[in-house]
């Protein structure tokens, strides 16, 4: 019971609301669910057939947000603009698009660090591109 | 949260093996080993990108095996607490009768709960009533079952946004639970 006890408090809790991902995914590189569908849909392998593979394909069928890969990086490229953003932050406003300031912040909670306005800015851009995708 | 990830695996080979077409099998006998499964650490491997490195082989004294320690990157799919995701319901849970007051990992029971499931992507995750806003009520009547307010109704199928609040890793599978209680999160066109 002791050990259990010590085991557990050494190890950090996970908490994406306060970007704490744990050490190995802390610094990993997060992919847009747009880019997904397109890494998966442009393997030059074989499809395998696993129930988390076409459940995944099909998720991010559903839920992709930018059509082409033009149009993904176009986002990257305008969210790189706020230097304070890290990559799961990122990820998160071109997966959910949330289209206020508030709303961002209410869906990413660590996004408190970042200044209404240019926030504002930054989402009203993402739409005009989703709105604009060829 | 979907992520691209660099990782290890490593594969034992059987001395017949051994041969012009070593590295073709040890590719496709990484693909078949990683893809799909799910580990707490690390969350669903869901396809290998590309093969960095696939190792040297060591020949083991003993058994005559070689051992090649590939190191490959993937996409992986982890869930983590806090996180808002969106996600389409599969099942609206009917069974009912649970006592009010529920221990937080009875909460990871469905059996026992009234809610519903979402797929995100391979991940399952139960939203239980008691994390559904009131004005959405269990409609028993509907077919199928749903839960259903003035205005907007969960069945079978609806795009829904939720906040995971919290995870169960299994050796092989991950289980989560969600809400949809909060500003900004329900249902989705």
């Amino acid at each position: 019971m002791a050990t259990k006890f010590r085991h557990k408090s050494t190890v950090e809790e996970e908490d994406a609301s306060a970007l704490k991902l744990g050490t190995e995914f802390n610094n990993a590189g997060c992919l847009l669910i747009s880019e997904v569908k397109y890494l998966l849909e442009n393997r030059d392998k074989d499809a395998p057939d696993t129930k988390v593979y076409n459940k995944t394909l099909e998720y991010v069928k559903t839920f992709t947000k930018f059509s082409t890969t033009d149009s993904a990086s176009a986002v990257r490229d305008t969210l790189r603009r706020e230097p304070a953003l890290t990559q799961f932050e990122t990820a998160q406003i071109a997966n959910l698009c949330p289209a206020t300031a508030d709303e961002a912040k209410s869906v990413i909670p660590s996004l408190v660090k970042i200044d209404d306005d240019r926030l504002e800015a930054l989402l009203r851009d993402i739409q005009t591109m989703r709105k604009y995708q060829s | 949260m979907f992520f691209i990830k660099e990782l290890t695996h490593t594969i034992l080979l059987h001395p017949s093996y051994f041969g012009p077409r070593m590295l073709s099998f040890l590719e496709s006998k990484l693909y078949s080993d990683v893809e799909g499964t799910c580990s707490g650490q690390f969350g669903y491997i869901i396809a290998v990108v590309s093969i960095l490195d696939i190792g040297k082989g060591m020949v083991l004294s003993g058994s005559g095996q070689a051992e090649f320690i590939t190191r490959y990157r993937a996409i992986v799919f982890k869930p983590f607490k806090g996180e808002v995701v969106d996600g389409v319901v599969n099942n609206v849970n009917k069974v009912c009768h649970a006592p009010h007051h529920l221990p937080a990992y009875q909460l990871l029971n469905p059996a026992t709960q009234m809610g519903f499931f979402a797929d995100v992507g391979p991940l399952s995750v139960f939203v239980s009533h008691q994390l559904i806003h009131p004005d959405l009520r269990f409609d028993s009547n509907s077919n199928p079952p749903s839960f259903a307010s003035v205005d907007q109704i969960i069945e079978k199928s609806t795009h829904v946004r939720l906040k995971i609040v919290g995870t169960r890793v299994d050796a092989t599978e991950i289980f989560a639970i969600g809400t949809i209680k909060e500003d900004h999160l329900g249902v989705i066109d």
